[in-house]
């Protein structure tokens, strides 16, 4: 929780706003956008708890640090509230199964054996990653996280042909590596 | 669903611990929205490969902020322009994007539950008729529409709007040459919180 806490203050105040947009002091409408933004950034299981991420957000905007907004501050302070409370869930969920060992599954229709497959897989894929060259490593990375090309160029600082040449290289390199462990995703 | 595509999910949807180490959510926020250098991009990747629960942050502060420092024109001030500017737009141009993507990740494909095209692939639209439509999603939807041309400049977003097909203003398209190609997509929000952005489609103005 004392992690989460930190992390949110670090957000709130490492990125200045830009001159315009809202004022601090204009409660209702930045009330508003902040409920905008975090309802775009809240997954749908916490989507209920919206308003309680915003007043934790609103809590830190109203300490005096700052006195104007703008979207790309309030976008900002969005993801890292609704991230601090991802977090502090997750952490309650952990010590929670460590505490109750008959707690069940996060969804315990999931199949067992599908689970056990895609968790092979992830090894796998995990393993294969680690041997790859450094630049590949980083772009295939990226490129699994859902980053079309162009993003990993711009994202390591490279030539969209240098970026192309990099997945593409390095998802070669992957499929033979999960191909040598008897896997095909 | 292409190979490419079966990797990223069957990676998405692998259970991951959580490893030690996480970095602050600003930390990944600035190193999604392309604020730190390439070497502490690196850095994070490689944690995030370890840690389930950083790859799912990371995936959200990639859709809030969206795509990395494109050739983005400013646009009107609204939230859900920073939502139209967070769709791929560095999916799109660049290369061929006629047809449904292959093994290209140039390209963006439709996110599950997305809307697909009811407009023609490389149909030529008036400059002032350009009305595109979409396929419905579930009852409750609503959706927003970017246009952009080949160097990712965006020409316009509509805010969020209940209609599948929308008209874009001609002003709007002032920016585009007569005959040049443009790339449109949408973004459905669902009713149950989900987004779902679609392939990107290219018309021509006329």
């Amino acid at each position: 929780m004392t992690a989460a806490v930190h992390g949110f203050y670090e957000c709130a105040m490492s990125s200045p706003p830009a001159a315009r947009v809202s004022r601090v002091s204009d409660h209702a409408e930045v009330r508003g956008r902040l409920l905008a933004a975090v309802r775009r950034v809240c997954p749908a299981w916490l989507a209920d708890d919206a308003d309680d991420i915003v007043q934790m957000a609103m809590m830190r905007l109203l300490d005096g640090r700052v006195q104007e907004v703008n979207s790309a501050y309030l976008n900002r302070l969005a993801y890292c509230a609704t991230i601090d409370e991802i977090r502090r869930r997750r952490a309650m969920r952990t010590v929670a199964s460590e505490e109750l060992p008959e707690v069940k599954a996060e969804n315990p229709s999931a199949d067992p054996g599908r689970k056990a497959d895609d968790r092979a897989v992830a090894t796998a894929i995990r393993d294969c990653l680690a041997g790859l060259l450094d630049n590949r490593r980083a772009a295939v990375g990226l490129y699994l996280e859902g980053h079309t090309v162009p993003e990993v160029g711009r994202l390591l600082d490279t030539t969209p042909k240098n970026a192309e040449n990099w997945v593409y290289r390095g998802l070669d390199d992957l499929r033979q590596c999960l191909l040598g462990k008897g896997v095909a995703p | 669903m292409t190979g490419d595509d079966r990797l990223r999910d069957r990676w998405a949807r692998a259970p991951r611990e959580v490893a030690p180490g996480c970095p602050a959510p600003d930390r990944l926020y600035s190193a999604a929205s392309g604020e730190l250098s390439a070497t502490e991009v690196s850095k994070i990747v490689d944690h995030l490969r370890a840690c389930g629960a950083c790859s799912e942050d990371w995936r959200l502060a990639r859709e809030v902020h969206g795509p990395i420092a494109g050739n983005v024109v400013a646009g009107p001030r609204h939230w859900w322009v920073a939502a139209a500017v967070a769709l791929p737009l560095a999916a799109l141009a660049l290369f061929t994007l006629r047809g449904e993507p292959l093994d290209d990740p140039m390209r963006a494909v439709a996110e599950p539950g997305a809307s697909t095209a009811l407009v023609a692939e490389g149909a030529t639209l008036p400059r002032q008729a350009f009305t595109l439509e979409w396929s419905a999603g579930p009852a409750g939807t609503w959706y927003i529409l970017t246009v952009t041309d080949r160097n990712l400049t965006l020409l316009y977003a509509s805010g969020p709007i209940e209609t599948t097909s929308h008209l874009v203003p001609a002003e709007e398209l002032r920016g585009a040459e007569p005959g040049e190609e443009l790339f449109w997509q949408v973004e459905s929000l669902l009713p149950d919180g989900r987004h779902a952005r679609s392939s990107t489609y290219g018309v021509v103005v006329q």
